[in-house]
């Protein structure tokens, strides 16, 4: 079991009034799924993703990752956590704009003291593979919309996270290049056994994952389970390691 | 830590190039004014030092009585004591070349005994000869040498005359030797010349006196005990020191003056930091995404506060090098006019001969700079460690939206906080014994109102809301709602501007409180209508004096009426040392009963009665200026000993005066003074104009009857008062620099934040344009609210300006300088203030008016 969710409950508080945003949540993700987060707004999908993520503390209940209650940590450790053994897909890609393509994903690492030289290989395969090897130098400005988020996938990925957390990251896409990004989360699945949890608002896009999540007012509605459709193999990082070129 | 910087940090500051040379500019200009001012100080100290040390010469220790010199048996008597070698007697005094009146005109004369001389210094001839021949100079009572310097610039040779203002009149000097640049020579920039010491006595009216003698130990005693025997021969009232404790007593009279020129440097260089953390403060509003997403990524806090804070180090080090040499450019341009305020204000003679800027003071620049930016940068820093990683979950970026009333709640209650504590530390005088509580109180008084004011421009802009602004133009109406709707965006905006402003208006009210102050007590003391002086600063202590039997040739001039008691009203200014403070002593004739009420300015008591107590008292009487009293410690009644040449006398405290000097006045009847000093000198006379004569009549006649011989100078209380003005505002001429460090940091600032709140809306102005505004209507909507906030931000600089001018004038002068200054409003500096602030803003705006007009609009609409 990659992630236990426990009790997971979280209230904000705007002026007098608390609103709940997630009640008593419980469920488990096995390592190697592709997960869809799906429910109206303000249903808790979010929320949830944050608490899984570390980005936010639940007022009760446990997120565990790995065998590692993350709502214990102090706010270093969870940094230090988030850059080891996650990976973020942004809706709006948060590419930093000062920074080429390769430096963008060599970020995570950079953050934890490791020199480029040393992160530069598998960050030029990671681009190679996204099919951007002729973009390592552009900026992000330089760049179209699917190409920015498919940096933003090598940057998730480049820390060989154990999680990869994607919060609607087709949501700023044109249906067409929405598309190849989901097939290309799914591949990694499919091909990497990398486990992946997407917040999101399609259902088509929800489609591509493995099992589908329906929460609606903070609690579980819905959760059904696809077959996953390959193995899962040992330890995905080696074989992405191995990859060829990618025509994304 | 270096891969933040290098691939975050250093990419920044390279992709906003004009962004960064902005923030460095105002680290750069900070420093500058406060380098420039070090230098300056630092030379002139250093300068005095080197006169001290270089008139010394092999001396080890030298004796001096007083102001007026001491009797010349005491020669006799040192020579006898024992451990001494040489006892080498000196007048020494300021010359003043006929007609003459400025310091410029003046210069220092050593009275010397040429057999005894070369036991203490030597003098080169430019043809390399050392004086040998003392006689042959000494058989010319005429004999005058000279430095090479003032041989250059009066244009004087060999045997060339020259012509001196003595106390018994002009006389004519003869060049017997011109001095190179070596030993005493060096002295005072070189603004020197050498007479024989009787020629110097008749001169300087000193007959049968001496000013100082020079001892040269014989070593067979140690020099402390030598000091101590020379003490005990002599009596209290001789000062037997080394040349160093003489330089230390100038840098403390120098202190004062220099302390007030590093306050203002000071607070340029607070406002230069302030621009720091303003951008540091809006880089970290811009950059909340960025950070959200590190964060996010797993950056540490900790991580995130070094990332700002080594930025900084990069801007404040290359802004401390830039303000290094701008300094130095600064500190050329500023020296001859603040040497020349020093001298003016402690009547000395500074001739700085060059500006020193050394390694080590370089260097501690840098580190200043460095330094006080970091510091700058710690709380827009720990604001960045705040940033939630969720904001990387957010759309595209505003910093300013949302949360602006709390923001604005919090500014009130931080600069209500702050200026609480400058007042209560200024009032309490918190900072008299702590350098840390001191430094808080100058820093609070900047950015208390930085922090306070933004909020008080919102106020009013929501108090005039329901004017019908809308109706002047509908862009302007648009541009005063932005501003109104975006309150965190306004204050942003309005923080810089408003500090260069501030400063603007509390620089202006401190001039002008030190001006009217002391322009109001010379129009209630200086009640004759003329007053007749020798050549010098009129009426100092370092004015050629007269010989008192003058004022028996101007009373016979036809139309001049006498104002004392039974004729002339003389005075006579001299310094004292007491408890180590230099004092102006102005030891003044009655004035006739009419002028009792005026010519003294009482506090606490009537003039009349202070007047009675001086002057019809049994025991030697002072009257004490507040300014003494309060640095002294004293009180009315109170005793103090002074040193006079018959010992320490005790004076009675008699009363408060209002009078100016650095380290205060006390007022004493000149008749006391003639009978304790022995000195019937007079500094000046005060006459009145009779009835149907002008004063240009009396004053010709003076000239044909009396200016010629004993070299008079005639000048009416107009003229007076506005020499006095002119002094003032030498004095200041220096905080003109500020104000335009000051403006062009509150320019910057505006600019910076006006660029980056066009840059955030970018969108919405692409919107504006869809739906049909024109170019030059974006354009003028920017311009509109950069100048709407110009002129609430001037408004606000103000009164928040006023308000810490007036603590400054009331507390935190009278405690540091000891001047009771009054409080006046600079009124003029309201339309001056109003005016730049309005200019300021229009500059300011122009730049991202044009930016914003010059959107594509597909582009804007797509900007994220």
């Amino acid at each position: 079991m990659l992630i236990k969710i426990q009790n997971l409950h979280k209230t904000y508080s705007s002026g007098e009034q608390a609103v709940v945003a997630l009640k008593n949540l419980s469920l488990n993700i096995n390592a190697g799924q592709f997960v869809s987060i799906m429910g109206p707004s303000g249903s808790g999908k979010s929320t949830l993703l944050h608490l899984m993520g570390g980005l936010d503390r639940p007022s009760s209940g446990r997120v565990i990752l790995d065998d590692q209650a993350i709502e214990g940590l102090s706010d270093d450790d969870l940094s230090k956590f988030r850059r080891r053994k996650l990976g973020f897909i942004f809706q709006f890609f948060n590419l930093l704009p000062t920074l080429t393509a390769l430096e963008n994903v060599a970020l995570p690492r950079l953050l934890d003291k490791e020199s480029m030289k040393t992160i530069e290989p598998k960050a030029k395969e990671l681009l190679k593979m996204m099919g951007l090897a002729k973009r390592l130098d552009h900026r992000p400005a330089q760049l179209s919309g699917g190409e920015m988020q498919r940096v933003a996938i090598a940057r998730a990925l480049v820390s060989s996270p154990l999680l990869i957390l994607a919060d609607e990251p087709t949501g700023n896409l044109d249906s067409k290049t929405g598309e190849t990004i989901l097939k290309l989360l799914a591949d990694m699945v499919r091909e990497h056994g990398q486990t992946i949890v997407m917040v999101t608002h399609d259902l088509n896009a929800a489609s591509h994952g493995s099992r589908l999540i329906r929460l609606r007012d903070g609690v579980l509605e819905n959760d059904k389970s696809v077959p996953v459709m390959v193995p899962v193999p040992p330890f995905p990082d080696t074989k992405l390691r191995n990859m060829g070129n990618m025509d994304v | 830590m270096m891969n933040l910087l290098r691939y975050i940090g250093l990419p920044h500051l390279k992709q906003k190039p004009m962004r960064s040379l902005l923030t460095l500019l105002g680290i750069a200009f900070g420093i500058a004014l406060y380098v420039a001012i070090a230098i300056i100080n630092h030379s002139t100290s250093s300068s005095m030092k080197d006169s001290i040390e270089a008139v010394a010469g092999k001396a080890k220790l030298t004796i001096s009585g007083g102001p007026v010199g001491f009797d010349e048996s005491k020669l006799e008597v040192v020579k006898k004591v024992i451990g001494v070698k040489s006892a080498v007697p000196l007048i020494e005094a300021r010359a003043y070349f006929s007609g003459s009146n400025e310091t410029s005109g003046s210069l220092y004369v050593l009275g010397v005994d040429l057999l005894q001389e070369q036991e203490v210094r030597s003098y080169k001839t430019t043809d390399h000869q050392v004086i040998e021949d003392p006689l042959v100079f000494l058989n010319q009572a005429d004999s005058i040498i000279i430095t090479e310097k003032l041989a250059t610039d009066r244009n004087l040779q060999m045997n060339s005359k020259m012509n001196l203002a003595t106390a018994n009149g002009q006389k004519t000097f003869t060049v017997r030797g011109i001095l190179e640049p070596s030993g005493a020579a060096r002295a005072y920039g070189g603004s020197l010349a050498i007479m024989d010491i009787d020629g110097a006595r008749v001169i300087f009216g000193k007959k049968h006196k001496i000013d100082r003698i020079d001892i040269v130990p014989d070593g067979r005693i140690s020099l402390s005990n030598l000091q101590r025997n020379l003490s005990e021969a002599l009596g209290s009232s001789f000062r037997v020191e080394t040349p160093d404790a003489q330089s230390s007593q100038t840098d403390a009279m120098l202190g004062t003056y220099q302390m007030i020129l590093t306050f203002f440097s000071s607070i340029a260089l607070l406002a230069g930091l302030f621009l720091i953390m303003n951008s540091i403060s809006i880089a970290v509003a811009e950059r909340r995404k960025e950070i959200g997403t590190l964060r996010a990524l797993g950056a540490t806090r900790v991580s995130m506060v070094i990332l700002f804070v080594m930025e900084v180090i990069g801007i404040g080090f290359f802004g401390s090098v830039l303000g290094c040499m701008l300094g130095r450019l600064l500190a050329e341009l500023l020296s001859k006019q603040v040497i020349s305020a020093v001298a003016t204000q402690f009547h000395t003679q500074i001739e700085v001969a060059k500006l020193d800027f050394t390694p080590r003071e370089i260097a501690f620049s840098i580190v200043l700079g460095t330094g006080a930016s970091v510091i700058a940068a710690v709380w827009p820093s720990l604001k960045a460690a705040k940033v939630h990683p969720l904001e990387s979950m957010k759309g595209f970026a505003d910093s300013f939206r949302g949360g602006g009333a709390r923001f604005a709640n919090r500014l009130l209650v931080l600069g209500v906080f702050i200026l609480t504590f400058v007042t209560l530390s200024s009032v309490y005088a918190w900072g008299r014994n702590s350098v840390l509580l001191d430094a808080l109180t100058k820093a609070g008084s900047v950015l208390g109102p930085a922090v306070f004011g933004p909020f008080i421009i919102l106020f009013f802009l929501k108090s005039i809301e329901n004017f019908p602004v809308g109706t002047f133009s509908a862009v302007f109406h648009f541009a005063y709602e932005n501003l109104l709707k975006n309150p965190k965006r306004t204050i942003s905006n309005t923080m810089a501007l408003l500090v260069g402003l501030f400063l603007v208006m509390l620089i202006a009210t401190i001039r002008t409180s030190f001006h009217d102050t002391l322009m109001d007590w010379l129009d209630q003391t200086f009640v004759s209508d003329v007053i007749v002086v020798s050549s010098g600063r009129i009426v100092t202590a370092d004015v050629q004096p007269m010989n008192e039997n003058i004022q028996n040739d101007i009373l016979k001039v036809p139309g001049i009426r006498p104002l004392g008691t039974n004729r002339g009203a003389a005075v006579r200014v001299v310094r004292i040392l007491y408890q180590n403070k230099n004092i102006t002593v102005k030891a003044m004739d009655r004035y006739a009963d009419f002028y009792e009420s005026r010519y003294i300015a009482g506090i606490h008591a009537e003039p009349k009665a202070l007047v009675k107590k001086l002057y019809e008292s049994t025991e030697p009487m002072v009257l004490a200026s507040d300014g003494f009293l309060l640095k002294q410690g004293k009180s009315e009644g109170d005793l103090i000993d002074l040193d006079t040449p018959n010992g320490k006398i005790p004076f009675r405290i008699g009363g408060t005066i209002a009078d100016y000097a650095p380290d205060g006045v006390l007022y004493m009847d000149r008749k006391v003074y003639k009978k304790y000093w022995k000195d019937s000198l007079v500094s000046a006379f005060a006459f009145n104009i009779l009835p149907n004569f002008s004063i240009e009549r009396v004053r010709s006649e003076i000239d044909r009857r009396l200016a010629q011989r004993n070299n008079l100078m005639v000048v009416s209380n107009a003229e007076f008062k506005d020499q006095t003005q002119q002094a003032i505002e030498q004095s200041f001429a220096y905080t003109r620099a500020i104000e335009m460090i000051a403006l062009v940091v509150g320019l910057l600032g505006l600019l910076n934040t006006m660029l980056i709140s066009v840059l955030e809306r970018t969108r919405e102005i692409g919107m504006l344009r869809a739906v049909g505004a024109t170019r030059g209507q974006i354009s003028q909507m920017i311009f509109w609210e950069a100048v709407i906030q110009g002129f609430f931000g001037a408004c606000v600089a103000v009164i928040l300006g006023a308000f810490v001018g007036w603590l400054y004038v009331k507390y935190t002068v009278v405690d540091s300088l000891g001047w009771v200054m009054v409080f006046h409003f600079a009124f003029f500096a309201v339309a001056y203030t109003l005016f730049t602030g309005v200019l300021v803003a229009m500059i300011a705006g122009y730049f991202p008016s044009r930016r914003a007009s010059s959107l594509m609009i597909t582009e804007a609409l797509e900007y994220e």
